[in-house]
């Protein structure tokens, strides 16, 4: 692992002056770890996330990807880097689920080239880990919410980046699937040395699995550490106005918390 | 992806379930699928076949009209004039050669190439406003082709000759183009929301003002009339070279972002993720197929149904994946025009506008083909 962090987020702002959607934040990222960003609804994690994958420019400030401007990358280039999992995904045209995780192989592939057997490999590992193999050969309109969600996450594994950033990409899925997928990419993160940015709004599940919480409040991050040190009671009341108590998980001792109701 | 005999038909051969796909265990190499080949089999053997059914269709529609020639006498006097050997035509009455080289191929290839261009524009537009019912004309083109045609042909604007009409027509259209595209940019860029809105704005205002035009026109009124139903009528080679030029400029530009197109089907954001400049490919393929609409309707006037009718079709057949749905958009749609020409000009006892025949047919055939899929998609 490199000593460059992978994203460097100096002083960014963004949004319109009355009602700035960031204000000022700033984070350092390190790479092969898992990320949480936390935060009430309306807080710019959807933003932060755009930001950092270059899909927005930061009115002021500067975000630094491995070391270099953001905006000294070409968006092809950043394609092959980052990977981002949207919450909502609509698509008008009938495409087949395979040629739509095959299209996370593009920023890989020149104009005109036939995919070869790597990427062919690829895709296909991406839709064995997202269940979604059955479903290869129908189009992805004919799909329900769920299945549709884990064809796009399909995409951005097959897309094969450094960086994938999960914007609630679990949202619309049952519990086997979200399980099966964050231990997946929590696996990557263990062996592959990938680095993950994702927002949850399941601050528990968050816990289960994520290396450090980002907690982001009016658009400026409000606390960020190792999921032990940050998951306290005092933080989530501040964060988010609501009690509630912290203890182990009975398996695996990590902290989790039962809301008061 | 298979060929496919609806929009959303699903392929019944479906790949069986591993027993454990979420533990997903690495798959051996030789297990990689082969929709890709499959896909571009069904498309090349759609390209084969309709080259060869596009290029019989010329040849027939040469040997028809007021005077039947034989299919061999065709034959030959094109060969005679492609390999440029004059001694081939001796067999054959003068006038034939004429007929077939000065009369009807040019009428022949412009109906083609304008076909040809109207489904590539429809296939692009319905990719950039993410809407398959999108077409050449949702723009507003057809509406400032048809006020510019209108305004040249009241005050009998001559100064360039022959070509005034349809250099009118190019500028209502062209200006068009810009206006809508100016009203709908927005801080954050071009949406298909705000185009389609645009679009239906500035036609609205354009036809208010057509429908002026023609109250205050007189006795110029059937021809503004008949101008804005289309017709092949009396085209000559430079007219085939205008369009064919066109269309070819436009085929490359868009079958070089046709890969892109794929992407901005995904909306914004996704295909920005997958590293397509969004803003930059959406104008580009925005201006030139307008552009190319814009060069077709002031070559032929407003003829519709072509650029909706026909990628909608092709993407049954081959499945919506641009770089194979153009290229087979743009044969079917040269070989429904030519077909619908040859139809009203040399088959039907009286020659009618073929913007008329092509809504008349094509109209009852989408709501057929729109209900079909209603029914399967219900299923």
């Amino acid at each position: 692992m490199s000593v460059v962090p992978v994203f460097e987020i100096h002083d960014v702002t963004f949004g319109y002056p009355q009602c700035p959607v960031l204000d000022g934040a700033s984070l350092t990222l390190s790479g092969g770890r898992f990320y949480g960003l936390l935060g009430p609804n309306g807080c710019g994690k959807t933003t932060l996330l755009d930001l950092m994958a270059g899909l927005k420019q930061p009115d002021s400030g500067t975000i630094a990807f491995r070391g270099r401007p953001l905006g000294a990358y070409r968006r092809r280039e950043l394609a092959r880097e980052i990977a981002l999992v949207p919450q909502n995904f609509y698509i008008n045209f009938p495409f087949t689920v395979h040629d739509v995780v095959m299209m996370g192989r593009y920023p890989h592939l020149p104009r005109f080239a036939h995919p070869g057997a790597d990427d062919h490999r690829q895709v296909q590992n991406a839709m064995m880990i997202t269940d979604t193999v059955r479903f290869a050969r129908q189009s992805v309109t004919a799909l329900s919410g769920g299945e549709r969600q884990r064809v796009v996450f399909a995409r951005a594994l097959a897309q094969n980046t450094g960086v994938l950033m999960l914007d609630e990409a679990t949202a619309n899925l049952d519990i086997r699937h979200t399980l099966a997928l964050l231990g997946r990419t929590r696996e990557r993160v263990r062996n592959g040395g990938q680095t993950v940015i994702a927002v949850f709004q399941d601050v528990n599940l968050a816990a289960l699995y994520c290396d450090e919480l980002l907690f982001l409040q009016d658009g400026r991050i409000a606390s960020q550490g190792p999921t032990d040190k940050v998951m306290k009671a005092e933080i989530l009341q501040a964060i988010y106005g609501v009690e509630g108590r912290i203890r182990p998980h009975t398996e695996y001792g990590l902290p989790q918390v039962d809301f008061k109701r | 992806m298979s060929v496919r005999t609806g929009l959303v038909l699903v392929v019944m051969n479906t790949t069986p379930t591993p027993d454990n796909p979420v533990d997903g265990t690495p798959i051996p190499a030789n297990e990689a699928p082969d929709h890709h080949t499959r896909a571009s089999r069904s498309v090349c053997g759609s390209l084969a076949v309709l080259g060869f059914i596009l290029a019989a269709a010329i040849t027939a529609a040469a040997s028809l009209g007021y005077i039947r020639l034989p299919f061999s006498a065709v034959l030959h006097i094109m060969g005679a004039h492609l390999c440029d050997q004059p001694d081939w035509l001796t067999a054959y009455d003068p006038i034939w050669s004429v007929v077939v080289t000065e009369v009807r191929l040019p009428r022949i290839l412009c109906s083609a190439v304008v076909g040809a261009g109207l489904a590539m524009c429809g296939v692009v537009f319905q990719g950039i406003l993410l809407n398959p019912l999108a077409d050449p004309y949702t723009l507003g083109v057809s509406a400032g082709a048809a006020f510019g045609a209108a305004v040249a042909l009241l005050l009998n604007i001559a100064m360039l000759g022959f070509f005034s009409v349809p250099l009118f027509a190019f500028a209502g259209a062209a200006a068009t183009l810009f206006v809508v595209i100016y009203l709908s940019s927005d801080g954050s860029g071009l949406s298909s929301t705000n185009l389609i809105l645009a679009g239906i704005i500035v036609a609205a205002i354009l036809s208010a003002g057509l429908s002026f035009i023609k109250y205050v026109a007189d006795e110029q009124v059937s021809v503004i009339i008949f101008w804005l139903m289309g017709s092949f009528a009396a085209r000559t080679w430079t007219d085939v070279g205008l369009v064919t030029m066109a269309v070819s400029l436009g085929a490359a530009v868009c079958t070089f972002f046709a890969r892109d197109l794929n992407l901005l089907a995904l909306g914004e954001r996704p295909a920005a993720a997958l590293g397509v400049d969004f803003q930059r490919v959406t104008l580009v393929l925005l201006v030139t197929a307008s552009l190319v609409a814009a060069v077709c309707v002031a070559v032929s006037g407003i003829i519709g149904f072509v650029g909706l009718l026909v990628p909608h079709l092709m993407r049954m057949l081959v499945g919506p994946d641009n770089r194979g749905l153009l290229p087979v958009s743009m044969l079917a749609g040269a070989l429904l025009l030519l077909g619908a020409d040859t139809l009203t000009r040399a088959v039907l006892p009286q020659e009618i506008p073929i913007g008329v025949l092509t809504a008349l047919v094509g109209g009852p055939f989408f709501c057929y083909v729109f209900r079909k899929r209603q029914k399967e998609q219900a299923l």
